[in-house]
């Protein structure tokens, strides 16, 4: 246990060192002169000197990453704009709360339906609700975010107009984007879920309990239950990054003013320093989240602690 | 064990895999699904009615009639004849991107496995992240670096597909690498290379297969994002993910042009949903409740 | 269990298709367009005092707020996402600032100029000095008075190096000075007489008048989110990418701004103004349908035809002063061949973009001037579309002159030295029809062997990437009140960069039309520089759009537009219920 949770640790260290490498190199990676790049070829000396300044690309590699990192971990601060005359935290900020309300609306929606439905579909295994769980299930894994999003749009906020169409303002605006980045996680959960209770449900001890004349519900609900969950919030935490990737698309579709958004317009107006900024904090989400996901799965799973190996 | 001992069990092994598979009628009708689209796809410019860049100015957003069958877009062009050509486009995308990714995933994953200590290592934190990091948003930072544009995109997620193939490749490798007839080639003066691809690679195959099924369609739905949101395809390309985007302006007055593509893309990934999920029954048999 | 799970797929299958054929036949019974099934006599009228007696009471709106909305708002859609609201720093200036800053002079109803925040001037030294005489007891919207020291701290920060205003050389020219002669008189000394000067000072929002002290306040940066000033409104707080709320100036006056067609004295009657920025047409168009917003500034073409037919939309129509066209970068091969840019221009048609990409709501221009532009010529134009016909032989002729052949046959020109003709049309995502438009002349220029590849570049970045030259061609526009864009778009020196069209006898001509007060004399200017540009075809000119305002009559009413400026006038409008 003790092993396994410093194990856990160390690579935790690593990552967030290769994540905060990997934000970093992004302007370094552009082939060729990434200040020429930014200008273009027309640009005079003095507007080069001056950008090249503003990026610290005028020092050493190693400075330029040291003051890159010690600017965010002390300051807070990701650098200037490049479009926007503004700080880049500033931009951040003003976003952060608008993509935290769609994707913690969607984590919510996708545990409420999933957990319940797949335990439905594992009860009833076999019968028109397993089959039409999972058949809705299999179709919105199919589906991708900005699809989903505008057939929902279209039949809610066209066709039957009980709900806005995009942009932000009251509760009801939020509903929308978060049913779409929620659906398809309610169908892996689902799926999930069932499949981990049919697991269990075969296990020996339930087979015990059932044996000792138990009732059928109270086996399922106290001990298939507790086993069956184990994965599902160990899920919950890896699937956090996973909501940012889908943010991206659904705040484009709905007009919602987050971060994915932010993202979005940074890459097409090569506003780098916001670019890395993000990327470096969704990064860092990521790996925290997948620690956390770690840990909680040692804490929780009693062969984790008696073997203490787990990765 | 020798070579064609092997190769006779891998033949046989197939063979098994496809008898359980042909039963899986799921799988079944998803590979029926999957010969369709792939003949659409061949077929295009024999079923198409029309070009799919062909403009009929007079005829724009027309709703779906006997002439269109799935009505025009704002140029008048017939979205019938888009869709089908849209099957080649993700169908390469999805293929290209896979094999690419497999490609690398599977030259690091041995690499990592056979080697072991400390390149194992450093090769499997990175792909512990690129693994749980989300793909589109990587996709994006890549693009971010290759600029926009169809081909950027697939390199861009083919480099964000590669870590599942490292992660399964490595543990194969890790558990073959002490079999006898591995120590034996060793012994005879086998290369490494030689070993890695010809003793090891043919024992994980099935695994990579399965992974393929599943990286497709997750390459396609990656890439039609990358579209949608103007990085991906650039107009007129036929990409259902760049249709959508356009079609989302004409939502209340052609909701046509949202419909066709959407279903388009859900039924080549729900094909090969359904492929995948019978692929791995029939290989893991014993993961099959 | 396999075959039952299937039974359960085809179940959702079906759903799924139910669900689709739903969507599709509640469209297939709708009739197409005209959509409201009211009997009344909709009206086409679309003259700004034509509101429509609603036959239904709307109850409200759709409600925008479920919580009892303390003070009611005016929602005005708006499409492009602002860089700074800042207007002596932004790059595009329009509505959102027009509204906050109030300006020494104005431009009326009719065209003509009249007072503003100056009583009066006089133009002295062949135009070298303007001596404006102030209005006394200006206040901006917290109550700082504004006096000559003002206007001084303003037009010099506007022309500041560090500033480094995109829009100063065009709004004010060679303007050198400012002086303080008393607390209400001021003193512009230029370089140069400068022609444009009063147009410029009257119509662009940058050379709006705001107290130094508040200025000094809250700094640079909020002054560029949270502009207050001497306008009707002032900014109250912008979301971005969301809106911008602005909240009533209670020390405005009508004497700011003394057109004739506006009768309240004081501050408008609105007190809450907010913008929400919804890039997505359709978006755009439902939130204005289902009344979450009240005003479009700017009809999406596609929508036109149905919103027309709506009872409860009233339209205010202009010709835009803003020319589309297709611009090349005349430095870089193919196009530093003046054979081949014309070439390009004898191939594109205009009928079919507009008809198709516009819906017919624009009208075709050969020449670099848009009818609504001060410096227009008829003749002008005419001489550019006699030369300009669309003519395929002629393009091809010019094309195989500078060597563009289809050397292996494959339908796309090669050079002498076997590279294909293909480029990228450069288009901005802040234009809704730009896709389309560019599409249509990918094919019309298939047609002579030339293989156009499209790109999209976010708007914001758009000008920025093209003034680094880092285009071959794109499709955008440009647009001003005065002939005086021309000098902006192409002195080599003093303009942006866009086309790298540079020739000395332009830039004479175009100094020359900067310089001449006289409106005669510099009519010979601007044909001139005109003639040049036409000639030597730096661009294809394209389009000029038919632009309509919209407002929901049954929510607002008494929105009034200048034909001249083309601005909105918020101060007699009221909001209904």
């Amino acid at each position: 246990m003790k092993k396994y949770i410093i194990r856990k640790i160390f690579s935790f260290i690593i990552c967030i060192l290769a994540v905060t490498l990997f934000s970093f190199s992004l302007l370094h990676l552009i082939p060729g002169d990434p200040v020429r790049y930014i200008l273009g070829e027309f640009a005079t000396e003095e507007q080069y000197q001056k950008l090249k300044h503003q990026l610290g690309l005028d020092k050493p590699i190693h400075i330029q990453f040291i003051d890159w990192l010690a600017n965010i971990i002390l300051r807070g601060d990701f650098g200037k704009s490049l479009v926007k005359n503004v700080p880049v935290r500033e931009l951040i900020s003003e976003r952060i709360v608008y993509t935290l309300q769609l994707t913690g609306t969607a984590w919510l929606i996708a545990f409420a339906l999933g957990i319940p439905l797949g335990i439905a579909a594992a009860i009833y295994k076999q019968t028109a609700v397993d089959y039409t769980v999972m058949g809705l299930a299999a179709f919105l894994m199919s589906m991708p975010y900005f699809w989903l999003g505008l057939v929902l749009m279209l039949i809610f906020g066209v066709m039957l107009k009980v709900l806005p169409i995009s942009g932000i303002g009251d509760w009801r605006n939020v509903i929308l984007p978060s049913l779409t980045l929620g659906l398809p996680q309610v169908a892996v959960i689902a799926r999930l879920m069932r499949a981990n209770m049919l697991d269990v449900l075969d296990k020996d001890y339930v087979m015990t309990a059932k044996a000792k004349g138990l009732s059928n519900t109270l086996v399922v609900f106290k001990h298939a239950l507790r086993n069956a969950l184990i994965p599902i919030v160990t899920y919950m935490f890896l699937q956090i990054p996973w909501l940012f990737g889908g943010a991206v698309v659904t705040e484009t579709v709905f007009a919602w003013p987050g971060m994915g958004r932010l993202l979005i317009i940074s890459i097409l107006q090569r506003d780098y320093p916001t670019v890395q900024a993000l990327v470096f904090l969704i990064g860092t989400l990521t790996v925290i989240a997948n620690f956390a996901a770690d840990l909680v799965y040692a804490f929780i799973d009693p062969r984790v602690r008696v073997t203490g190996e787990g990765a | 064990m020798t070579e064609e001992k092997r190769r006779a069990v891998g033949v046989s092994m197939w063979k098994l895999t496809w008898r359980r598979f042909r039963k899986n009628k799921l799988a079944m009708t998803g590979l029926v699904i999957l010969c369709i689209i792939i003949a659409i796809a061949i077929l295009a410019p024999v079923i198409a009615p029309y070009s799919p860049v062909e403009q009929h100015l007079e005829d724009r957003l027309q709703p779906p009639s006997s002439k269109y069958l799935f009505g025009t877009d704002e140029l008048g062009r017939d979205i019938l004849s888009r869709v089908l050509y849209g099957t080649q486009i993700a169908l390469r995308v999805g293929v290209l991107v896979a094999l690419i990714s497999a490609a690398i995933g599977v030259t690091l994953g041995l690499i990592s496995g056979y080697y072991g200590g400390i390149v194992d290592e450093v090769l499997m934190r990175i792909v512990d992240i690129v693994w749980s990091f989300p793909s589109l948003i990587l996709a994006l930072a890549i693009v971010s670096i290759l600029g926009p544009g169809l081909i950027n995109a697939m390199v861009a997620i083919a480099l964000t597909m590669w870590a599942s193939y490292a992660r399964i490749v490595r543990g194969e490798t890790l558990s073959v690498r002490e079999e006898l007839y591995i120590e034996a080639a060793r012994a005879i003066g086998e290369s490494d290379i030689r070993i890695l691809f010809s003793y090891i690679l043919p024992n994980v195959m099935s695994s990579i297969l399965v992974l393929i099924t599943y990286n497709i369609p997750s390459a396609i739905i990656v890439a039609a994002s990358l579209s949608f949101l103007g990085l991906g395809a650039q107009p007129p390309t036929p990409d259902w993910g760049l249709m959508l985007s356009t079609a989302r302006t004409y939502l209340t007055i052609a909701p046509w042009y949202s419909i066709f593509p959407g279903v388009a893309i859900m039924i080549t990934v729900l094909a090969f949903n359904f492929i995948g999920d019978g692929l791995r029954d029939a290989i893991q048999p014993e993961r099959v409740s | 269990m396999v075959s039952r799970t299937l039974v359960g797929v085809i179940a959702a299958v079906i759903i799924i298709i139910a669900i689709a054929a739903g969507i599709a036949g509640y469209y297939a019974t709708r009739p197409p367009a005209t959509t409201t099934p009211t009997t009344s006599p909709s009206p086409t009228s679309t003259t700004p005092t034509a509101t429509t007696p609603a036959t239904t009471t709307p109850t409200a709106t759709t409600p925008t707020a479920t919580t009892p909305a303390v003070e009611k708002v005016l929602v005005i859609g708006y499409t492009r996402p602002p860089d700074t609201l800042d207007p002596q720093k932004s790059t595009w200036v329009d509505i959102t600032t027009d509204i906050v800053f109030a300006r020494l002079v104005n431009i009326d109803s009719e065209g003509n100029i009249i007072t503003g925040l100056a009583e009066s001037w006089k133009i002295s030294d062949g135009g070298k000095v303007i001596t404006f005489h102030l209005r006394k007891g200006i206040k901006d919207a917290f109550g700082n008075p504004i006096t000559a020291e003002d206007f001084k701290f303003d037009f010099e920060r506007f022309i500041a190096p560090e500033t480094a205003s995109p829009s100063a050389p065009l709004v004010v020219g060679t303007l050198k000075e400012v002086k303080v002669i008393d607390d209400y008189t001021v003193q512009f000394i230029f370089e140069e007489p400068y022609g444009p000067i009063l147009s410029m000072l009257a119509t662009m929002p940058s050379a709006g008048i705001y107290s130094e002290e508040y200025f000094k306040k809250v700094g640079d940066v909020e002054f560029g989110t949270k502009p207050a000033a001497t306008g009707p409104y002032y900014v109250v707080e912008w979301v971005r990418g969301s809106h911008i709320d602005y909240a009533v100036n209670p020390n405005y006056k009508r004497e700011y701004y003394p057109d004739s067609v506006i009768e309240n004295e004081g501050p408008p009657y609105i007190k809450k103004l907010r913008f929400r920025i919804i890039t997505e047409p359709f978006t755009l168009v439902s939130e204005f349908k289902a009344g979450n917003v009240h005003v479009l500034l700017d009809v999406p073409p596609e929508y036109y035809k149905e919103l027309k037919n709506d009872p409860k939309v009233t339209m205010i129509p202009f010709l835009e002063y803003t020319l589309h066209y297709v611009g090349f970068n005349c430095q870089k091969y193919p196009f530093n061949d003046t054979r081949v840019r014309q070439a390009i221009a004898y191939a594109i048609d205009r009928k079919p973009i507009i008809e198709a990409a516009l819906e017919g709501l624009a009208v075709p221009i050969y020449g670099p001037l848009v009818p609504s532009m001060i410096g227009y010529s008829e003749k002008v134009e005419e001489y550019a579309k006699q030369k300009y016909q669309y003519n395929l032989e002629k393009a091809k002729e010019l094309l195989a002159e500078a060597g563009w052949v289809d050397r292996d046959g494959d339908g796309i020109l090669e050079d002498r030295n076997g590279n294909k003709f293909e480029f990228e049309l450069w288009i901005s995502t802040g234009e809704l029809e730009a896709p389309k438009v560019a599409q249509i002349i990918q094919s019309q220029l298939a047609k002579i062997g030339i293989k156009v590849k499209i790109r999209q570049v976010e708007e914001s970045a758009f000008t920025d990437l093209v003034s680094k030259g880092k285009h071959q061609a794109y499709l955008f526009r440009y647009g001003l009140m005065d002939a005086q864009i021309l000098f902006y778009m192409f002195h080599s020196k003093k303009g942006v960069k866009r086309m790298f069209f540079y020739r000395s006898d332009l830039d004479a001509a175009l100094e020359k039309m900067g310089s001449t007060i006289d409106p005669k004399e510099r009519q010979k200017y601007i044909e001139e520089a005109e003639k040049i540009l036409i000639d030597g075809c730096p661009m294809v000119p394209l389009y000029a759009r038919k632009i309509f305002v919209a407002y929901r009559n049954d929510v607002v009413e008494g929105i009034k537009v200048n034909p001249y400026t083309q601005s909105l006038y918020f101060n007699d409008a009221k909001l209904k219920g």
